[in-house]
């Protein structure tokens, strides 16, 4: 979607392996048929399993850890790492470590429900535009063609700022990044459901006496349920990149939240003058990197698992 | 050809007035409206506030603000900095030049890069570089600039000048002190030390562009590969390397033009990100800054001049494939 390369990136896959989608003694069925696909793309499962264990950590994690470690300790400003606080404190004295995982419950919260933002928004335009097409559809894509014209993080900034005070609360940010991202899932979209919509099926349902709501809900959305897949994941990646650099930027979650990104701005004040503290700016942009990376890894694995073409390599 | 050019342009109109249209209506839609900042002194009088809205045209209903609004466009006239009170096309046009450099050299570093990575990952197809490559991209994309930047600034200026006492590179501003010129007035001031200044801002920009163009060269370049005048070249007994180079790579090179021109609006949010870590003077720090202000003429004006290079770009970019790639017939 937003990255035309993953789009077309293709890990090489050995022949003998695709025997295993021709077991012709026993029937399975299309998604399950995805799953064993998707299970043997070797980068996508561990992607998967390290952002559940992330999830995990994050929100599990500090509620294990001592609750002291939350509290300043001025004695213990900018401690390197070690053994007791394995990536050191930030300018209270607060243990990064606890702090990272914490961050983590805000940015990866963040990312996925301004991915369902993006895609209920981007979906429902896409999928409307691609099916009853005409003049809806052309509507629709001059105005995402417009909006696509407006880098995005301009617009953000834009939006948060008018909120003032109350725009560095998650609701805005999430609300925000979603409004402004679902043009590019909207084309998506759209492409899909408008050959969806050509289809023989399509057409038997409505000479059977399918209205379109029933067309739309019972036959084009199973179909592509692939493709929102995908650009579903990808979005999260995407969204957690946002918010991480909007909070660099000052136009992200406030102090008393703590984001990955927030933490990247607060580290930023300390990396130039000594007492350094390089630490503190390495270990948050390193969980920002790991997990947009895995989330897209699983994308591009998702990618290959639904389409059919990947069958025929 | 002229025909198309001049089609091209009468397209690009509407898509301008939708952009200013949305732009326009997103402004009034924002919870903090554009004049709320003009009337925060306490001790105005209520015949004050008229004057000022009346003075801005605040007071005027949408669509004759707008189409105020647009008719000054025609005229180079974006209205006025609340705070400064210079016109917001000075401003932009005394940033601008700095981020088209800033620009400029990613774009260069990123062709430098990105074109041999994509060649040798084409040619490697499978084995264990191309995976390398190909996981390098994934990181590339998935990075975020600015702690990329920070990173960056961490181990060749910070890291150096703490236990070394010099930076292997700068890590704000254009020039060092003494060294200063002026874009705008077309003044480079120290060349050498403005492109040493160059290097991190422009390799920061250029990252993620690196590794989409890598893949998107190396999938060219596959496509190509497999045409018949490559297994003619090669049946005649050319070496690899002349097959590459001489008869895959210009044609490969072609989609990189397209790429190049939709890549335009991701690199002015990049290089908004870019400017703030490096404190780099550009239109992104300008943008920022007056976000933090409420200048919201300025920011009206800069997201107007945006979409118009960003759809310029797109144009330029249609041009020049039809010039650099015979085949096609502009009609």
């Amino acid at each position: 979607m937003i990255n035309t390369a993953l789009e077309q990136s293709e890990l090489p896959r050995p022949a003998a392996e695709l025997r295993a989608d021709y077991d012709l003694t026993r029937e399975i069925g299309y998604y399950q048929l995805v799953w064993r696909r998707l299970l043997r793309h070797r980068l996508a499962v561990i992607a998967g399993c390290v952002i559940l264990l992330l999830g995990l950590a994050c929100y599990i994690g500090p509620i294990l850890l001592p609750a002291r470690w939350d509290e300043p300790d001025l004695y213990n400003r900018y401690v390197a790492p070690s053994l007791t606080h394995i990536m050191g404190t930030d300018d209270l004295g607060r243990d990064l470590f606890k702090r990272i995982l914490e961050g983590g419950q805000v940015s990866l919260a963040v990312g996925v429900l301004a991915m369902l933002v993006t895609i209920v928004l981007g979906g429902l335009i896409g999928a409307l535009a691609g099916y009853f097409g005409r003049r809806l559809d052309n509507v629709t894509m001059r105005f995402t063609d417009s909006i696509l014209a407006i880098p995005q993080i301009f617009v953000l900034i834009l939006i948060i700022a008018s909120f003032g005070q109350a725009g560095h609360t998650p609701g805005v940010i999430i609300l925000a990044i979603g409004v402004t991202s679902w043009p590019y899932t909207a084309r998506i979209i759209r492409s899909v459901v408008l050959s969806i919509r050509e289809k023989e099926f399509i057409e038997a349902a409505r000479a059977s006496g399918s209205g379109n709501l029933k067309i739309l809900v019972r036959h084009v959305l199973p179909n592509a349920l692939g493709p929102i897949m995908v650009a579903a994941t990808l979005t999260i990646g995407f969204a957690i990149i946002l918010e991480s650099a909007l909070s660099f930027l000052g136009y992200g979650l406030g102090p008393p939240i703590a984001s990955w990104g927030g933490m990247l701005f607060n580290a930023n004040a300390f990396i130039y003058n000594a007492p350094y503290a390089p630490y503190a700016a390495l270990f948050p942009g390193l969980m920002i990197l790991l997990a947009v990376l895995c989330v897209n890894f699983l994308g591009d694995g998702l990618r290959d698992a639904f389409d059919p073409r990947s069958f025929e390599r | 050809m002229t025909s198309y050019v001049v089609r091209r342009i009468l397209q690009a109109i509407p898509l301008l007035l939708v952009i200013s249209l949305v732009l326009f209506t997103i402004l009034q839609l924002l919870p903090e409206k554009p004049w709320d900042l003009l009337l925060r002194n306490p001790r105005m009088t209520a015949a004050d506030r008229a004057r000022l809205l009346a003075y801005y045209g605040f007071n005027q209903p949408f669509f004759v603000q707008y189409i105020t609004y647009m008719r000054n466009l025609l005229h180079f006239d974006l209205g006025f900095s609340y705070f400064s009170h210079q016109s917001t096309v000075s401003l932009i046009a005394e940033r601008l030049p700095n981020t088209a450099l800033l620009m400029g050299t990613s774009y260069l570093f990123t062709l430098l890069i990105a074109i041999p990575i994509g060649i040798v990952a084409a040619v490697k197809q499978y084995s264990k570089l191309d995976n390398l490559l190909t996981t390098g991209a994934f990181i590339g994309i998935s990075l975020p600039q600015f702690w990329f930047g920070l990173m960056l600034i961490i181990l060749l200026s910070v890291l150096p000048y703490e236990h070394f006492g010099f930076r292997i590179f700068p890590t704000d501003g254009m020039w060092d002190a003494g060294h200063e010129g002026n874009l705008a007035h077309l003044n480079l001031g120290d060349p050498l030390n403005l492109a040493w200044h160059l290097v991190l801002p422009g390799l920061v920009l250029a990252v993620q562009s690196i590794a989409q163009y890598s893949r998107f060269v190396r999938s060219s370049m596959l496509d190509v590969l497999n045409q018949d005048y490559i297994r003619t070249a090669r049946a005649k007994g050319l070496s690899q390397v002349r097959v590459v180079v001489g008869h895959g790579f210009r044609n490969s090179l072609l989609p990189l033009i397209t790429l190049m021109g939709l890549d335009v609006p991701q690199l002015f949010a990049g290089a908004l990100i870019t400017e703030q870590v490096f404190t780099w003077p550009g239109m992104g720090r300008l943008f920022w800054e007056s976000a933090g202000k409420g200048d919201y003429q300025v920011l009206l004006g800069i997201m107007i001049i945006l979409a118009i290079l960003v759809v310029l770009g797109n144009l330029i970019a249609d041009l020049a494939y039809g010039w650099a790639d015979p085949r096609i017939q502009y009609r």
